[in-house]
């Protein structure tokens, strides 16, 4: 009996298709990229990590596969469904799953001590309030009042009014609240934020640009980030949520019963996408109309073959079956000729000023004909302009960031503005000056402190900064150094007297 | 369910309500009247008198008869509003033991509470004659610009008066809730309550779900009926005085009836274009023969007389919406409220402002009782759909080294809310800090209102700047603000929650503050200079907003043209510091900015 997937989740494993036209079909570059990867034993998980992309961009991939009939999934052996008892209804109905099961999958596993918990509030109201408690930090402002992007004022104001009224403690008042007290000013503020920042035009103005900004470039900013290897697989957290609540939520506690998480913990990009994914369907289900249209990650699937779990295998004994796939596959496909049309592609594209799908075609090209040196002068190009196209965006990303106090995200985005102006002291001070704020690595503070104090050796703030580094570094005499270089440009800077009289007391 | 009556508790007049069947009603006193005065005598038989009995006899007991307590209420002694009360009240202020305000009827000191007290009883007893049972507890409103000292000595009046205060809330706001209720709403508005002794704007949103999200809110405490009543009794006394050489401020009594005649005029004004005070008997000369007061005073008179007055609530609502990013398009009704928005040339003037008429629907006596009303029963009830998202109306925050005020919070913020900053130590091997809980506007800490303090303890010793401390406000849906403080090496923390007014006199705050200027923290190095241009920027936008003013008013004289163009010259200064980042220079620059905009403040003050 073959089951169906309720969802793509990271360990479902994709498979071709028996006798799908993989040569015949008109597919886009990255689609073709990962399709090159489906071995039939990977998972999603691993495909995204093999592709480079990112997770939930696999998932989209996967799911538009398998819609034009190229790909089938199914689930990993850890991620089956519990098993059905022996009943007259033997299999799932097809179709849309239903919402009570996605709530209760993905999220819908509460903490009994804390669903339980000796208070005066309903349990449906309680759920809501641990749903948004434990969802909200991670969804974007139109995400937390649970509206379309094109919303207008009247809907932004109306959606924060109704979520006033379950999370405001006055609708409360008089009843024991325990600690959904604390929860409940948690997410009032947070919805409250969002609220502030949608209904002022010139605020929802410039988070716009910010969040198409960043949405756009996801594709770049992947294969940039990959290149310069910064800021990991995740992208940076889209809310600019200056600091949560005095008490740290807790990661959400899974209820015994449940059955096993899937292997791989799901990175922050899918923790995201489920947040948001259940928050909308909680939202829908507590309001008669949806605002938000049905997330597109869960499209109807043709059913699988009967699989045979395959058994646990590493990292490597994975990678090497992928490579081993791939060539297979090139060899039955003309892998030269594909390279060859991806060249052209990417050139025809590189041409007509797409450069990010120029740049994931190079990519793919040059998995397929790694010693081409044509396609990998053109990556270089390609790679090397699209970092300069993409300035300006990142520019206006780190700077919201910055200004926003969301630090950590602003150091990626200054990062990526100083590789494509390797020359620009102001966006390596910035990455630097960012990175120590968000406590960052302090090699690479020190790195970019270094590289934007050479490009302006007279400017006394980066001494200072890459000074501080090398103090807190335990490098003094470095520190000292540069400390001295500083009180050269300005015998009077109060900050560098400070520092250096610090430093003395180090040293001595 | 229990009942909850909503008292607005006003300078000169007081009014309780209640929510009976789902329909707010003001509830009437024993003579019948809606609105009580709020006004407390002693007789010479010791006997307490509240209401109109007491005005009633205030003319011939006007030393032991008390009227608009509301403007010295959580206030201090040594405070510029105090002197002038001190200068035009018939009844005696004297100062108390922790730099408060005392007065004495006949020979005994109350506490200005006490006094408020015995108003907000008087209101439980109507309230309990009509219900016909006992009343505990109740919603009590306040002027939206109150600080937590006066919202705080008002929770106490409340509680002296037998009665548990359940939620303290802005006369404007409450005014909106009586406006909005029942009607299913949609739309922004702004309330403009003008009353016996303050003036409030407030802008709210009115869902149609019974929500009513105040967005910003502003006001004047000491700006009301009262000053336009002493506007007349000035012209009185001076026309008095030239006429017969004689100053009637002299003499209680007559200063007393003038208070009255001046307050009945107004209200006559409103209706007709003249009117004649006539006080026979006002004084008696030298040579001992009796002096008659009698004069017109007509409409246009009065208009010039308060002009200025009006011109500076007006001003008070530009600044409001712009610092709350609303215009005035935006705006679907105006709400008047307070006895005063009957006066013909503060409704025009508000009209002509908004550019609308404003709304005609609320009864400005009446409407915030009911409001009041309305909120506790919103609280207690829970078939009731609304809730109020009120906003703090001042900036929240702790002093750091120097003397500077940081802020956490800022005014017009959603309650509930917290905020967070790392400070750091100030000192080398320094092992304990001590946070001041400020509340106010300036950007100097003694010129803000303590709320309390508390010491953290037991740092680690370490280089100036090394220690970490993280500070967080929280401010939950009472408006009780809670305070911690965290040693982010150790976890060690500490907090308080601010409930009760310091009661600290001024000096031992001033010394509380040298003292903990070895104590301090500071921001963080690399955020120093953002915090020092926020600084400027802050005086600077506010110079520059008063510029064209100063200008106008001061350019006749040749000194009034050499300030301008120093204050120019600051001004430009200071730009090209921020340009240049110079920390060390801004910082300096910063007294000449703060002086700067006193100046000005004082220019507009004096003359507006």
């Amino acid at each position: 009996m073959s089951t169906l997937p309720e969802r793509l989740e990271a360990s479902c494993i994709p498979r071709i298709r028996n006798g799908a036209d993989v040569l015949g079909a008109d597919l886009q570059p990255n689609e073709a990229f990962l399709l090159f990867r489906v071995d039939g034993r990977a998972t999603i998980a691993q495909l995204a990590t093999l592709a480079g992309i990112e997770e939930e961009e696999a998932r989209e991939l996967i799911a538009r596969l398998a819609s034009v009939g190229l790909l089938e999934v199914e689930l990993a052996s850890g991620e089956r469904p519990r098993e059905a008892p022996p009943s007259p209804l033997p299999t799932e109905p097809e179709g849309p799953t239903p919402l009570s099961r996605i709530v209760e999958e993905v999220g819908g596993a509460y903490d009994p001590g804390e669903l339980y918990e000796d208070v005066q509030i309903p349990i449906p109201r309680r759920k809501q309030i641990l749903d948004a408690f434990y969802t909200f930090e991670k969804l974007d402002h139109y995400e937390v009042l649970g509206i379309d992007d094109s919303a207008d004022k009247k809907a932004v104001k109306s959606a924060y009014f109704a979520l006033s009224k379950t999370f405001h403690t006055d609708t409360l008042y008089g009843k024991e609240l325990g600690t959904y007290k604390q929860k409940m000013d948690v997410v009032f503020k947070r919805i409250t934020q969002a609220y502030n920042v949608l209904s002022k035009p010139a605020m929802r103005e410039e988070y716009d640009a910010y969040l198409r900004s960043v949405k756009g470039t996801r594709a770049a900013r992947a294969a940039i980030d990959a290149a310069l290897g910064i800021g990991g697989p995740q992208a940076p957290p889209i809310s600019a949520t200056p600091k949560p609540a005095p008490a740290k939520p807790s990661p959400p506690p899974v209820r015994p019963a449940a059955p096993p998480p899937a292997a791989a913990p799901p990175s922050s990009e899918e923790a995201r996408r489920r947040a948001r994914e259940l928050y909308a369907r909680k939202l829908s289900s507590t309001r008669n109309a949806p605002t938000r249209p049905p997330p597109s990650g869960a499209p109807s699937m043709p059913p699988a073959q009967a699989p045979t779990p395959p058994p646990p295998r590493d990292a490597s004994q994975v990678a090497r079956d992928l490579q081993r796939a791939l060539v297979s596959v090139s060899q039955h496909t003309g892998g030269v000729s594909q390279a060859r049309r991806l060249a052209q592609d990417a050139k025809r594209a590189e041409e007509k000023g797409d450069l990010v799908t120029a740049a994931n075609a190079f990519r793919l090209a040059k998995e397929l004909e790694p010693d081409d040196r044509e396609v990998d002068a053109g990556l270089q190009r390609v790679s090397a302009a699209l970092r300069v196209q993409m300035l300006p965006e990142f520019e206006k990303q780190a700077a919201y960031e910055e200004r926003n106090g969301d630090h950590a995200a602003a150091a990626i985005s200054w990062q990526r503005v100083a590789a494509g102006k390797p020359d620009d002291p102001i966006s390596h001070g910035a990455a630097a000056r960012c990175l120590r704020r968000s406590g960052g690595e302090l090699k690479l503070q020190q790195q970019l402190a270094r590289r934007a104090s050479e490009l302006a050796p007279n400017d006394v703030e980066l001494r200072v900064l890459l000074g501080q580094i090398y103090l807190e570094a335990e490098m003094p005499l470095n520190a000292r150094r540069e400390l001295d270089a500083a009180a050269k440009l300005d015998p009077n800077d109060e900050t560098v007297k400070k520092l250096l009289a610090e430093l003395k007391q180090k040293l001595r | 369910m229990e009942k909850v009556i909503g008292i607005d508790l006003g300078t000169t007049n007081s009014c309780v309500a209640i929510v009976e069947g789902g329909t707010p009603t003001v509830i009437p006193n024993r003579g019948g009247y809606k609105t009580t005065p709020s006004m407390v005598a002693i007789t010479e038989a010791g006997k307490r008198l509240v209401g109109h009995i007491a005005k009633r006899q205030a003319v011939t007991n006007a030393e032991n008869t008390v009227y608009a307590a509301k403007r010295l209420i959580g206030r201090k002694w040594n405070t510029t509003q105090v002197r002038s009360a001190l200068a035009t009240c018939p009844y005696r202020i004297v100062e108390g033991p922790h730099d408060d305000v005392r007065i004495q009827l006949r020979d005994k000191l109350y506490s200005v509470s006490e006094i408020s007290a015995m108003v907000l009883q008087e209101m439980k007893i109507i309230a309990e004659d009509y219900l016909g049972h006992e009343v505990r507890k109740a919603v009590v409103t306040v002027p939206a610009y109150f600080n937590d000292g006066q919202r705080q000595a008002t929770k106490d009046a409340g509680a002296i008066a037998g009665l548990d205060v359940i939620r303290i809330i802005n006369e404007p706001t409450a005014a909106a809730l009586a406006y909005g209720f029942g009607r299913n709403l949609d739309r922004t508005v702004a309330v403009y309550d003008l009353g016996g002794g303050t003036f409030d704007i407030s802008i709210l949103e009115i869902g149609s779900h019974g929500v009513f999200k105040v967005i910003s809110t502003a006001g004047d405490t000491f700006l009301g009926g009262e000053d336009f009543d002493s506007r007349i009794i000035d012209w009185l006394v001076k026309g008095f005085q030239q006429e017969h050489g004689i100053d009637l401020r002299q003499d209680r009594m007559a200063l007393q009836r003038l208070k009255d005649a001046a307050e009945k005029a107004k209200c006559e004004l409103s209706a007709v274009r003249e009117t004649e005070i006539n006080l026979p008997f006002i004084i008696s000369s030298s040579r001992n023969e009796a002096l008659h007061l009698q004069r017109m005073l007509s409409r246009d008179e009065l208009e010039r007389l308060c002009n200025d007055l009006i011109e500076r609530t007006i001003k008070i609502c530009e600044s409001t919406l712009e610092d709350s990013g609303v215009s005035k398009d935006d705006i679907e009704d105006v709400i008047l409220v307070g006895g005063m928005t009957r006066v013909p040339k503060v409704q025009h003037m508000v009209a002509g402002f908004f550019g609308r008429e404003p709304c005609k629907g609320v009864h400005p006596d009446e409407v915030v009782a009911l409001g009041a009303a309305i909120q506790g029963s919103a609280l207690l009830d829970e078939q009731q759909e609304m809730v109020l998202l009120d906003v703090t109306p001042h900036t929240l925050g702790i002093m750091v080294v120097g003397g500077f005020f940081e802020p956490l919070i800022p005014q017009n913020t959603t309650v509930p809310t917290s905020s967070s900053k790392t400070f750091t130590t100030v000192r080398d091997n320094q092992t304990a800090v001590k946070i001041l809980v400020l509340q106010g506007e300036s950007q100097r800490a003694e010129q803000n209102e303590l709320l309390g303090e508390f010491i953290l303890t037991d740092l680690r010793r370490a280089a100036k700047g090394q220690v970490e401390i993280d500070v967080t406000f929280e401010i939950n849906a009472d408006g009780i603000v809670s305070v911690q403080a965290k040693d982010l090496e150790t976890g060690r923390q500490q907090s308080i929650t601010v409930t009760a007014s310091s009661g600290l006199t001024q000096d031992e705050i001033t010394s509380m503050i040298d003292e903990a200027k070895t104590h301090a923290v500071d921001r963080r190095a690399t955020e120093a200079f953002e915090g020092t241009r926020q600084e400027a920027e802050k005086l600077m936008g506010d110079i520059e907003r008063l510029f064209p003013q100063v200008e106008q008013i001061v350019s006749g004289s040749d000194f009034g043209r050499d300030a301008i163009e120093k204050a120019r010259g600051v001004l430009d200064r200071a730009r090209s510091l921020i340009e240049r980042k110079d920390v060390e220079g801004l910082k300096e620059q910063l007294e000449a900015l703060g002086r700067t905009q006193r100046m000005f403040k004082g220019v507009i003050a004096k003359t507006g």
